[in-house]
């Protein structure tokens, strides 16, 4: 039998897309920054009433990416392995360097 | 001589603009005194007196810092997991610097450093820290500044995606000359991840230290009690 995980996909859509919008209330410039929309995306996000929000997030598939460096493989073996290896650290530093955005100035502009 | 209307409305727009931005500037000056940088490059980075920010930074400042700070790359570089860290700060002050400059229609070198982009990029370091040596704000200024000048590059690892800072031109690290290789790379070379190498290798080496590194972290896995003997690594 297929376990149905709809509903948790879409409240964390939801709190993505509440988060987003509240960023750029307060910050356009960082919630695209962090978030990698277009300037029209997050200043209409901006705009949003709760019950538009939920409706954008109404999706049963993620709507937000994970980092997809390798050294997410050796990080997960050495969580599974329960290891208390110090490599650890810079397997999770390896990851977070390439999960900051990477923008070109035409992204940007 | 008395002003006329507009004039008077002229005088406080300006003044309250000036107010505003004495806020802004004095909001960075306290946050960079939260980060213990040093009266020069406050000054700097705020444009704020020397003289205020000097009488400041000796009331507020508890620690105080005081000679040379490192700024040889192959110091910095030199432990992997400080090259990582390094590379954290690098990689986002150029996301925020890039965006001040796109937004002043500037390019990154003429574009003055902001207080704004380098306090981000140097919390983020701070929050990311593991090696629990932390450089100093002076250090990161001169690694964002060699950045800006094109004197430093990102780079993007071929073997594990690592971004890291990398020397635009050969040049002397410590006991050898290169421009510094993949921290992770490295670290996957040696047994000990707390060595200190600089040592260069080739794109083929690093790809089978990588797979090597997976299949003992997987061969660890499967040891470990309570957990499913699939294994799911798959490395590309």
């Amino acid at each position: 039998m297929e376990i149905d995980f709809g509903p948790q996909i879409r409240e964390l859509n939801l709190l993505m897309w509440q988060t987003a919008r509240d960023m750029a209330r307060a910050d356009v410039a960082l919630a695209r920054r962090n978030f990698g929309l277009t300037l029209l995306q997050a200043t209409r996000l901006a705009q949003m009433t709760n019950l538009q929000v939920q409706a954008l997030a109404d999706d049963s598939k993620p709507q937000w990416d994970v980092a997809q460096a390798r050294a997410l493989d050796l990080i997960m073996s050495s969580v599974l392995a329960n290891s208390s290896d110090d490599r650890l650290d810079i397997y999770r530093l390896s990851v977070a360097s390439s999960a900051i955005p990477y923008p070109s100035r035409e992204d940007l502009g | 001589m008395a002003l006329t209307h507009s004039q008077q409305v002229s005088m406080l727009l300006l003044k309250s603009l000036r107010a505003a931005d004495d806020l802004k500037a004095l909001a960075c000056v306290v946050s960079l005194l939260e980060l213990e940088a040093r009266p020069p490059l406050i000054e700097r980075l705020t444009g704020f007196p020397l003289k205020t920010i000097r009488a400041l930074h000796g009331r507020e400042v508890v620690k105080h810092q005081q000679g040379r700070y490192p700024r040889a790359l192959g110091n910095i570089i030199d432990l992997p997991i400080q090259h990582l860290e390094v590379s954290i700060f690098l990689t986002a002050f150029r996301l925020e610097h890039l965006a001040e400059a796109t937004a002043a229609g500037t390019d990154m070198k003429t574009q003055p450093i902001s207080a704004a982009s380098f306090i981000t990029a140097y919390r983020e370091y701070k929050r990311v820290l593991r090696s629990g040596e932390l450089f100093p704000p002076e250090t990161m200024l001169w690694l964002a500044d060699e950045f800006v000048q094109g004197r430093l590059t990102l780079e993007r690892c071929r073997v594990d995606d690592t971004r890291y800072i990398r020397s635009a031109e050969m040049t002397k690290l410590r006991w050898t000359l290169g421009r510094g290789d993949c921290p992770l790379c490295r670290a996957l070379a040696t047994k000990s991840s707390t060595r200190r190498t600089l040592k260069s290798f080739e794109i083929e080496r690093a790809r089978a230290n990588f797979e090597r590194e997976a299949r003992r972290v997987s061969a660890k896995q499967k040891d470990a009690p309570g957990t499913s003997t699939r294994s799911d690594t798959d490395v590309g």
